[in-house]
Parts: C-alpha cells; structure tokens; sequence
C-alpha cells in the first residue's frame, strides 16, 4: 500500500488534470515521488557532475548534461533541485568569474589560425569586451531572468563586430558569425541583440562628440568609446530622461514608482498611462514590462458564501431530457459504426 | 491584509482546487450519458464537468471522488462542489456530500518595486533558489505554511498554498525580504 510522506495516508489518487500527470495525496493534496525510474537515475547522476562543476567555477550548463544525458532539461533541472536540496549544498550558478572561463574556452574559434586575419580577433580582448557589455545589459534589465547563452552570444557578436567595426564585420549576419566561429547560432540571441543596440543607443545618443545621426543600427561602431564612458553616459542618459518626463507630463515624478494618485493626474491619460506602466517611466525596464502584454480578462469575483440554496431549475440546465439521452446515444452508435465501416 | 506593510499589495487568487466525496458509486457512463457539458475520458477512468457558474471543471471518479479546478475564492469553491454533487443526485445517485476540503490556491500578486533575484537568493538560500536556465523566477519555499512563493524580478509574485490564509501569510513573510532586495528602477 502506497502511503503519502506527508501525512501517512494511504488515499493516493492519479491526478492528471493538468499536462503532467502525477500521483497526488487526497488528504493532505501533496505531490508524492514514489516510483524511480531509471531515467531519473541516470539524471541523478548527471546532477551530481553539474553541482561538482559548478562548486569548482567550470561553466557546465543544464542545457549540456540534458544533451549528454539525451533528457529533457525540465527533468533535469527537477532532479537536481531536489537534490541541492536534499543534500543541503550550495552550488553558484553563472556569475561574472564562471563568465569569464567560460569564454575563455575559446569557444568562439575567431582567434588567428582559425579565420581570415581581417576577422580575427584575440581571445582575451574579445572575453574582455563581451564581459563588459553583458555587465552593462545586466545593468539595464536585459540579464536577468534570461537564459545566460544566448546573451553572451550576443555579447561576443557585438563585441567582435565593435573591436574592428569595418564594413565588412558590421555587414555580417549572426548566422554568418556562428558559423564562422563554429558554434550553433542559438535565435533568441538575435533578440538579446536588438536589446543591447536598443540600450546601447540611448547611451550613445549622450555622446557629445558624435555629430552624425545615431540610431539603433550604428551604433556598433561607437561600442568602444560607451564602454570606455559608461558611467557619465548613464547619469546623462538619466538626466536626458527625467527632462523628457517632465516636459510630458509636469505634474508627475520620476522617482516613486507607489505615488498616491490625485484626482488631477488620474484625470491626465498621459500620467495614467506613466502610472501604470512603470516600464515607461525609467530609462531602463525589463523588455516584457516595456512591451506589457495586455492583462487577461479578469473575471469579477462572484459574493457567495458557498452555502447558499441551489435551484432545480439550475441544476436541469446541466442534465439532458430523456429524450436528448436517447438521441445522442444513437449518434455516438451511428459514428461508432460509421469509423467502423469506413476504417 | 495586515497593516504591516506601509501599502497594500492585491492578492488576486486565480485558482482554487478542491476535493470531495459523494460516499457512493458513480457509473461514469451514466454521467457522460445524460449529462451536459461532460467529456468523458475511460483511458483514465474519470469523466470531466464544466459548471458555467461559479466556472469550475471538476474530474469525476467512478469512486465517488471528485476534484473542482477554476474557482475564485474558497467559497466560491464550495458553492460549485455542491452544485456538482446535486447534479449528480439528479442523475440519479445516492450522493452524500461529504469531506469537502480546499487542497491548493494559486495567487498573484505585483509589487510596486523590482527585484534583485541574484541579491534575494544569496540572502535566503536555502529557502530560496533560482537557476535562470531553467525558469526565470527565483523560488522561495516556505515550509510550516506549505507555501511556494515564485518571485520574479519585474515584482511580480505567484503564489500556491494549502488555502487562502496561507498564501496570504505567505505574501506578508516575504514581503520584507523581498523589500532589502529591491532593484532601483532607473539604473
């Protein structure tokens, strides 16, 4: 007889109301982890190599012990919770030192002796430099919560194209470049690139040398001196930001994203919108609260108590008439035949 | 919600799940027979009913065990559980309404700040975790409630407890640590 660590019963039921199906406790409803199979101990295994790994700084990925494993990562990452958890240990995730080795791995083969010397670029000034921007993307929301590889994908390309921005790097796709340094273009990286020109536009638009026109596009080529100046960029950028706020809108403030509402602003479609969109207000936002989905219906409460009297008539709204019994029974015979005779 | 934060968050339950009994034999065929709104599923032995209102779906066994998903609140919950169980007795069966019990809440909830998920999980491990290639929340599990809390960085919290109590308890446990890991805006 099965028995629920939880509580000690033995009223165990197969729940597959939602997509994974799962045995669960029906008195106490906590999930029980009863049958191993031996997927999940091989998995076992290679949570045990990607915790070693990451104790001694080697960058190793879920996604790479899941590809080695031939598992699913969501299976992967279950496991290995569970296992951090049970064994008590610390194990740090990608941080700025694993980063670095990580690149250092020469991963992108565009050093000499792999590529053309005019597409060339020395590993340690390209590890550098990617470093940089992935700090600076980190800095304005593009980091967190994302998935580390693609990102630094988008750091090296940028990175690469920026340390000699010529005509013909600034011409090259992402798919070119990966294939070119022989690493798997991953898409989302093409995303995170748009991010970081987005973020590196508005700092280079505070350049005040550059007189030409800047946009998102060409900004690869000032990547060199932004790095080099990011901090008074980024106190002009805010600067620039807060004028623009003020000019909408004079009446609301930049800097408490909870401002008590007054009737005045509420009345001001301009300040509603600041109000409820932080995104809008700061310089920098996660991209999903900037481009905020629109929020499903919320259905209205009902006020019931959850005793109240129930009607018959209610109730017969859900039940067929004799009749209608009858009638759909001859048409599930009449379709049950038919598959028959046409199969 | 308790006045120990300095303002209100909402915490807007999305999701009751409960269970009950109806204390006799339940012939799934019957149900998907003569009723409405019921799909029927014999490769897993169970038979589902959507009620319109409160908008619950509920999966019926043939043991007489049944679990309501999509209401509200708790109430609400309960006011569906027994809907379903006399349109059972219409059909026919000798239900007794029995054992009712809320089993899981899931919640959300926004606040008015951003958060440093790096920062919290250095502060709260072990409770806490976060593995961004996996799941782009930090999770923060509280055990003697039962709760899991999912803290993303933009400030927004979902929230799965035993019942509404515990996740509102849970919000207002997290609420200050969350508070000492908040990401100023504009950088």
């Amino acid at each position: 007889i099965m028995r629920c660590p939880g509580c000690g019963s033995s009223n165990i039921v197969d729940d597959d109301l939602y997509c994974q199906a799962q045995l669960v406790c029906a008195d106490c409803g906590s999930v029980t982890f009863l049958h191993v199979t031996l997927q999940r101990k091989e998995i076992l295994g290679g949570c045990c190599v990607l915790a070693s790994c990451r104790q001694q700084r080697w960058p190793i990925t879920v996604g790479t012990i899941s590809c080695l494993l031939n598992g699913d990562p969501a299976a992967v990452g279950e496991v290995y919770q569970e296992m951090i958890k049970v064994l008590n240990i610390q194990a740090p995730t990608f941080n700025k030192s694993t980063l670095y080795v990580y690149l250092s791995f020469y991963r992108y083969k565009v050093s000499l002796g792999h590529v053309p010397e005019e597409l060339a670029e020395d590993s340690k000034g390209l590890t550098k430099r990617a470093i940089a921007l992935v700090e600076l993307a980190a800095d304005s929301w593009i980091v967190t919560g994302r998935q580390p590889l693609p990102i630094m994908m988008a750091a090296v390309y940028l990175a690469w194209q920026s340390l000699k921005p010529n005509a013909q790097r600034l011409k090259m796709s992402l798919e070119k470049f990966c294939k070119l340094a022989k690493v798997q273009k991953s898409k989302t990286a093409g995303t995170r690139i748009t991010e970081m020109k987005g973020m590196l536009y508005k700092l280079g638009k505070e350049i005040p040398w550059y007189k030409e026109v800047l946009t998102p596009d060409n900004v690869v080529s000032l990547v060199g001196d932004i790095l080099q100046h990011r901090f008074s960029l980024l106190r002009r950028a805010l600067k620039s930001h807060e004028l623009s706020l003020l000019e909408k809108c004079p009446t609301s403030s930049s800097s408490e994203v909870s401002d008590l509402k007054s009737p005045s602003e509420e009345s001001n479609p301009q300040t509603q919108e600041l109000t409820q969109n932080w995104g809008k207000r700061v310089l920098f936002a996660p991209p999903c609260v900037v481009n905020a989905k629109r929020k499903r219906a919320e259905r209205p409460p009902l006020h019931v108590t959850g005793d109240e009297e129930i009607s018959d008539s209610e109730i017969e709204s859900y039940i067929r008439t004799p009749q209608e019994a009858r009638d759909f029974a001859m048409m599930q015979e009449k379709l049950f035949t038919s598959n028959n005779e046409s199969s | 919600m308790d006045s120990s934060n300095d303002e209100a968050v909402d915490i807007i339950i999305t999701n009751v799940v409960a269970t009950f009994r109806t204390r006799c034999h339940l012939n799934l065929r019957t149900i998907a027979l003569e009723g409405i709104n019921v799909i029927y599923k014999p490769e897993v032995g169970k038979v589902l009913m959507k009620l319109r209102k409160p908008r619950i779906t509920a999966s019926i066994w043939s043991s007489g065990k049944i679990i309501c998903t999509g209401a509200t609140s708790e109430d609400e919950a309960k006011l569906g559980a027994r809907r379903l169980a006399r349109c059972l007795q219409k059909l026919g069966f000798k239900v007794r309404f029995s054992a009712f019990k809320v089993v899981n809440v899931l919640a959300v909830c926004s606040m008015p700040f951003s958060i440093h998920l790096v920062d919290f999980t250095k502060k709260n491990r072990p409770i806490a975790s976060y593995e961004p290639e996996l799941h782009p929340a930090a999770t923060y599990r509280i055990k003697n409630i039962k709760a899991t809390v999912q803290v993303f960085s933009t400030g927004s919290l979902t929230i799965t407890g035993p019942n509404v109590q515990n996740v509102a308890t849970a919000v207002e446990q997290v609420y200050p640590l969350l508070f000492e890991c908040r990401k100023p805006l504009c950088k």
